[in-house]
């Protein structure tokens, strides 16, 4: 049918063409993001005392990334303040891809957002955690510090490491929980484990074991949290 | 061939690429939104503000491509503008500063909040093949000194600072740290895990 030789190579230009044109210069040629719809499960505590630190081992976890582009599962023990503006900081274990490579790593995170309002968070690439295994976590307020937490982990040979002293700028909150979050809804987390769940009260240095009383999970998936176990333990899943 | 029927080949041509092009589009966002699949070790400074756009946008949404602002390597001068300390970081790894102009709408459902930036900046490490830290501005003020705009003004405070005499007291005592280790690079190895017990 084409009989002229150059014919193929405008039909071929033409569909190269029509790419560049669609690419850069149509409404699709955008970066449209649809930014992240978190999924969660998290059992908590609502204090009406003023919380000064929260502790739990928590597992890490151990599903790996199916979406491109997916990234931040992590598993989080946290200490929060439920008013018009909340103020909070939690830490935990973050799951993630290095560019360039295709085997997740885990390593020690943190995440706030202070009394400006902006958000934060910081990821310790010293250590690396087994998926599905055990570390303790603890956050408390550091004191002398003018307002800032320290958020730390324990591994089993007893070794801490000071995570990150965030500068929150607020001296007691009003919520503990434990659970786990991803960034995507499509970012399911499967099982977490939570034990030994702690508080620590304002001008106190007891820790009180708490099992948790309301939970909170994203309406639009599957879900389930186990009742509260004699180690002040659950295990969520989603 | 008569030239009118070449003309509409090429024009049925263009359709059919525009068709395919914006069928393709929205996977080649998931690919460009979250991470990298390339190694950022050698990339240019260009690239990894292209890079921290795909970060934003897997922690925020926005519906306009935000503006990279600097994309530069981390100085030592630059930490406590990010919340940083020294140890933070390693610093026998190449690390990047990236600050993203735009409108950043961010939701976190555990915490029941929403807000809006339109300054976020990242901290890269190449070798690591992540974001490390990430700040956000709502006025830009926290990175005035990164971006050498005396002119953008504070955030405003929505939680009202407590000063030292509205700090509850008693002012507690922090424990003591029990071996605690400095924060080092690492290393391939993973941590041994540690047995929930009540101690």
């Amino acid at each position: 049918m084409i009989k002229n030789p150059h014919k193929s190579l405008i039909l071929f230009f033409s569909v190269l063409i029509g790419f560049s044109l669609a690419l850069t210069f149509g409404p699709l040629g955008k970066v449209f993001a649809v930014g992240p719809n978190n999924a969660y499960v998290v059992g908590a505590l609502r204090q009406v005392n003023s919380v000064r630190g929260s502790k739990a081992y928590l597992t890490t976890p151990d599903v790996i990334a199916q979406i491109v582009g997916l990234e931040n599962y992590y598993s989080l023990t946290y200490a929060g303040t439920y008013i018009s503006n909340p103020l909070w900081v939690e830490t935990g274990a973050r799951e993630y891809i290095p560019s360039g490579q295709s085997t997740p790593v885990y390593k020690p995170r943190t995440g706030w957002r202070d009394a400006s309002g902006n958000v934060g968070s910081y990821t310790y690439t010293g250590w690396n955690l087994y998926p599905g295994g055990w570390y303790y976590y603890e956050l408390h307020y550091k004191a002398n510090s003018g307002g800032n937490w320290r958020t730390k982990i324990i591994d089993g040979a007893g070794n801490t490491v000071i995570i990150k002293d965030v500068p929150l700028t607020l001296s007691a909150l009003h919520e503990v929980g434990s659970g786990g979050e991803s960034t995507d809804i499509v970012g399911l987390i499967g099982d977490i484990s939570t034990s030994y769940n702690g508080w620590q009260q304002w001008g106190t240095t007891y820790w009180y074991y708490y099992c948790y009383t309301t939970s909170y999970h994203n309406p639009s998936i599957p879900w389930s949290i186990t009742p509260c176990g004699g180690s002040y333990d659950w295990t969520i899943h989603f | 061939m008569s030239r009118t029927k070449i003309l509409i080949g090429i024009f049925v041509t263009l359709i059919i690429g525009i068709a395919l092009a914006a069928y393709l589009r929205p996977q080649l966002v998931k690919a460009e939104c979250g991470r990298s699949n390339r190694s950022m070790v050698n990339v240019s400074s260009a690239e990894m503000g292209t890079i921290a756009i795909g970060m934003a946008c897997r922690d925020f949404a926005f519906t306009a491509d935000p503006n990279v602002i600097l994309s530069r390597t981390l100085l030592p001068s630059d930490l406590p503008s990010l919340y940083l300390d020294a140890e933070d970081i390693c610093s026998g790894h190449k690390l990047d500063l990236v600050i993203l102009k735009g409108a950043f709408h961010y939701t976190n459902a555990v915490h029941a909040t929403e807000s809006d930036y339109s300054y976020v900046a990242y901290v890269i490490d190449r070798e690591e093949g992540i974001d490390i830290m990430m700040a956000t501005s709502k006025n830009g003020g926290p990175f005035r000194k990164l971006l050498n705009d005396p002119s953008l003004p504070d955030d405003p405070i929505i939680v009202p600072k407590q000063s030292v005499t509205k700090v509850l007291s008693p002012e507690p005592t922090d424990p003591p740290e029990i071996n605690e280790i400095p924060k080092s690079c690492g290393d391939a190895s993973i941590r041994p895990t540690r047995a929930p017990n009540k101690k």
